[in-house]
């Protein structure tokens, strides 16, 4: 009896919507912190990407911190959630892109993901993989919101 | 139409997260200068150690008078280094001190390198070693990215 109750609420698409959502924000979030505490380190970071012009790179690692936060609090508390959902969407996109540029040539880099140094470990290809996989979550969240709004809306009811 | 929804969305997020982040950046003491272009690190000047650069370290290697430490986490000396370098990643010491010192004697001349410019560990690695007794102990600033620019070959997974 728990355990079909439990199974309808696990395969109930808004359970699964909400889940992914908490997930994702909160690894944006969480990945936010260190950026904004020390922004010229961060700097340091997107210069090593060697991707980017100088002039962008300080402006880049003031604002960028930012939109992970904000996107990230708003796939928590469900605001602006289809919004939120694009942007993360579209960050993941730009780092996937970065990660397989520098995979491509060979060039060495540190991520600077969720610290400025434990982190660095990953292997670029561990990094790519585990953005694929936000990336799908932000799709599956995106998505659904567009196209199953009434659904949500009567589950939510 | 419910992308210009979606879109609407976005964009409030987008304005909020560069004023939240210009004005923080203002406002914080770490805040970083946005009319002033980012500034490439260059090896500290104030260094205790010397600092060597890609072509030194290669005639280093060939003449075996050194030995050659990868600072950075095991996991990517796993992927690439420079041949012939021993791993000695600094946030792992407990784990592969012990090797190290018992086939580096502390008189022979030792080399800290780690990804590149950009890292930190390389200078951590040498102040630890210095610590440790090492009386030789220099820096190839440049590290993995400087050896790979310059076409060297190296080992890679």
């Amino acid at each position: 009896m728990l355990l079909s109750l439990n199974k309808s609420r696990i395969l109930n698409t808004v359970t699964l919507e909400m889940l992914a959502r908490w997930l994702l924000g909160g690894v944006f979030v969480y990945s936010s912190f260190h950026k904004i505490a020390d922004p010229a380190q961060f700097a340091r970071i997107i210069y090593g990407y060697g991707l980017f012009p100088l002039p962008t790179i300080h402006p880049i690692a003031v604002i960028c911190p930012y939109f992970e936060l904000l996107c990230g609090l708003a796939l928590i508390l469900g605001v602006f959630p289809r919004g939120a959902a694009l942007l993360v969407n579209f960050m993941l996109l730009l780092f996937i892109t970065a990660i397989s540029i520098n995979l491509i040539r060979g060039h060495e880099f540190d991520c600077g993901c969720f610290s400025f140094s434990h982190d660095a470990g990953k292997s670029a290809v561990h990094l790519l993989i585990r953005d694929v996989f936000y990336l799908a979550m932000g799709l599956y969240v995106l998505l659904f919101r567009l196209f199953f709004p009434d659904r949500f809306v009567k589950s939510r009811a | 139409m419910r992308w210009m929804e979606v879109i609407k969305e976005a964009t409030i997020l987008s304005l909020a997260a560069v004023l939240l982040g210009l004005t923080v950046n203002v406002l914080s003491p770490s805040g970083i200068p946005l009319d002033r272009c980012y500034q490439p690190p260059a090896p500290p000047s104030d260094s205790p150690f010397p600092i060597m650069d890609v072509s030194q370290v290669k005639d280093l290697l060939d003449s075996g008078s050194g030995v050659i430490v990868d600072a950075r986490p095991a996991e990517q000396y796993k992927i690439s280094h420079i041949p012939g370098a021993c791993s000695l990643p600094v946030y792992q010491m407990d784990e592969y001190l012990f090797p190290f010192l018992d086939t580096v004697p502390p008189d022979n001349p030792v080399v800290t390198y780690c990804s590149s410019l950009t890292c930190e560990d390389s200078h951590l690695l040498a102040r630890e070693l210095s610590e440790m007794g090492y009386s030789d102990v220099r820096i190839f600033a440049g590290g993995m990215a400087a050896w790979r620019e310059k076409g060297y070959a190296f080992v890679a997974q």
